[in-house]
């Protein structure tokens, strides 16, 4: 059994929604399909443990955005590695409330559906939820971000309860790096950190005092070396 | 309602084969996703008239290889839109028995996951199962085959028993040519890669023995594909 096969998968990256009573919440997911096309149905899994599978669950309505490829790391962050349970995941954001009365994501949104569950399937951590399809729009053109380049390219992370969370992100490299110890993005000072202005080759003592996590907003200090 | 925005989701493509006693089939589907870590459970969606699909519901095994982008039209072709019940897809093709019993294709597979289904959901003209991974590994290094790079840079055509279908929309003035049996297009602005046709050859200067690069169909079985400006 090799666990790097499953790091070969295409997904997309999309910022899952849902609402309950006036309550909104949303949250990251990578595990969006089209299941049938007559009548136009979707699918999404989500970790059991997030508030937006409450709402889900409850209100029994979602709606998905379509990430851009551009789309900044702590925007992914304000959505992935923070929990409506803390804060208003919305306060910030440019959205309006759906067909459904789910909130739509608009900023840096390349499209939109909109689902009414259908049925939900137990898959042990997470539950499936299949919903014919309400409504689809179209927002601007662009390319779709998907998990590949947000890992790779963007060297984002996934939290402990995503469905392609891996263990140890292993790093081989001599230069020293450093790990967020909320959300586990790595620092590498061969890339830098493009998304905060800091150039590729600055080594992590030389960053300013008052950068934070490209992905979560933790300070510095919450930042830990790496050892070989 | 604007459909377009479902082509904006993202997949990979996969073979998913399977088995029933001694006979063995496969398709090509991108609803194929890890839906939890622990343990790596997966759903995979398939067409209910599809061969596959019985066999998956009589055995409960199924694999699925990953492909590379390098996969030739014809290999997809092979598995996509031939019938099981017609040929033997897995003849001439390099594949395995796995630890379940189910065949997994190693031709043009940089990786593959092999599986039981310990649930099913049925969603119309599909089922989701779901099945708990038993065994997977690396066959190559390389870059996976993803859904828009076959659509979009391939040009290869969508199975109307896929939940991607969408009414082939044939937008621009170049004449294009339809195949009859797998409704492949050719594109005279795109030529046919995989046949060494470059781009910009129309369709009547194609060799007589050029063939459709998804089915292998002879160029009569091509219809002139009326403009819809």
């Amino acid at each position: 059994m090799d666990i790097k096969t499953l790091y070969q998968l295409s997904y997309g990256i999309y910022i899952i929604t849902s609402a309950r009573g006036d309550k909104l919440n949303g949250q990251i997911a990578n595990t969006l399909f089209q299941i049938t096309s007559e009548p136009p149905a979707i699918a999404v899994s989500i970790n059991k443990q997030n508030l937006t599978h409450e709402f889900i669950h409850d209100s029994r309505v979602f709606a998905a955005s379509i990430l851009s490829q551009d789309t900044p790391l702590s925007f992914i962050g304000n959505f992935g590695f923070k929990s409506g349970r803390d804060i208003d995941k919305f306060a910030q954001v440019n959205y309006k409330i759906g067909k459904t009365g789910a909130p739509i994501v608009l900023d840096h949104a390349l499209g939109y559906l909109e689902a009414k569950v259908i049925n939900e399937v137990d898959v042990g951590t997470h539950t499936i939820f299949t919903g014919d399809l309400i409504e689809a729009e179209t927002l601007k053109s662009g390319e779709p971000m998907t998990y590949a380049y947000y890992h790779d390219v963007k060297r984002g992370t996934a939290p402990k309860t995503a469905p392609t969370y891996r263990k140890e992100e292993k790093e081989v490299k001599k230069a020293a790096k450093y790990k967020c110890t909320v959300c586990g993005y790595i620092y590498d000072p061969e890339k830098g950190d493009p998304d905060g202005g800091i150039a590729p080759g600055t080594p992590f003592e030389e960053i300013p005092n008052d950068w934070v996590c490209p992905v979560c907003g933790a300070r510095k200090e919450q930042f830990e070396k790496i050892g070989e | 309602m604007n459909l377009l925005a479902l082509r904006k989701l993202r997949y990979g493509l996969y073979v998913v084969g399977s088995r029933r006693k001694d006979r063995f089939n496969g398709l090509i589907a991108n609803g194929v996703s890890q839906v939890s870590a622990v343990p790596a459970n997966f759903v995979v969606s398939i067409n209910k008239e599809n061969l596959t699909h019985e066999f998956i519901k009589a055995s409960k095994v199924l694999s699925f290889s990953v492909l590379s982008k390098n996969t030739p039209l014809s290999f997809i072709g092979r598995f996509g839109f031939n019938s099981g019940r017609e040929i033997d897809k897995f003849k001439g093709v390099s594949y395995k028995i796995g630890k379940t019993g189910a065949p997994i294709v190693l031709d043009n597979t940089l990786a593959y996951v092999e599986a039981n289904v310990i649930n099913e959901a049925d969603l119309g003209t599909h089922t989701i199962f779901i099945a708990q991974m038993v065994d997977s590994d690396i066959i190559r290094e390389g870059e996976p085959m993803t859904y828009d790079y076959y659509s979009e840079v391939k040009r290869g055509p969508t199975s109307k028993k896929s939940s991607l279908y969408i009414e082939q929309i044939a937008a621009t003035k170049a004449q294009k040519y339809q195949c009859r049996r797998c409704s492949s297009i050719y594109d005279p602005e795109f030529g046919d890669p995989d046949g060494n046709v470059s781009p910009g050859t129309s369709f009547e200067l194609l060799p007589d023995d050029w063939k459709c690069p998804i089915c292998g169909a002879s160029k009569n079985y091509f219809d002139k594909l009326e403009g819809t400006e």
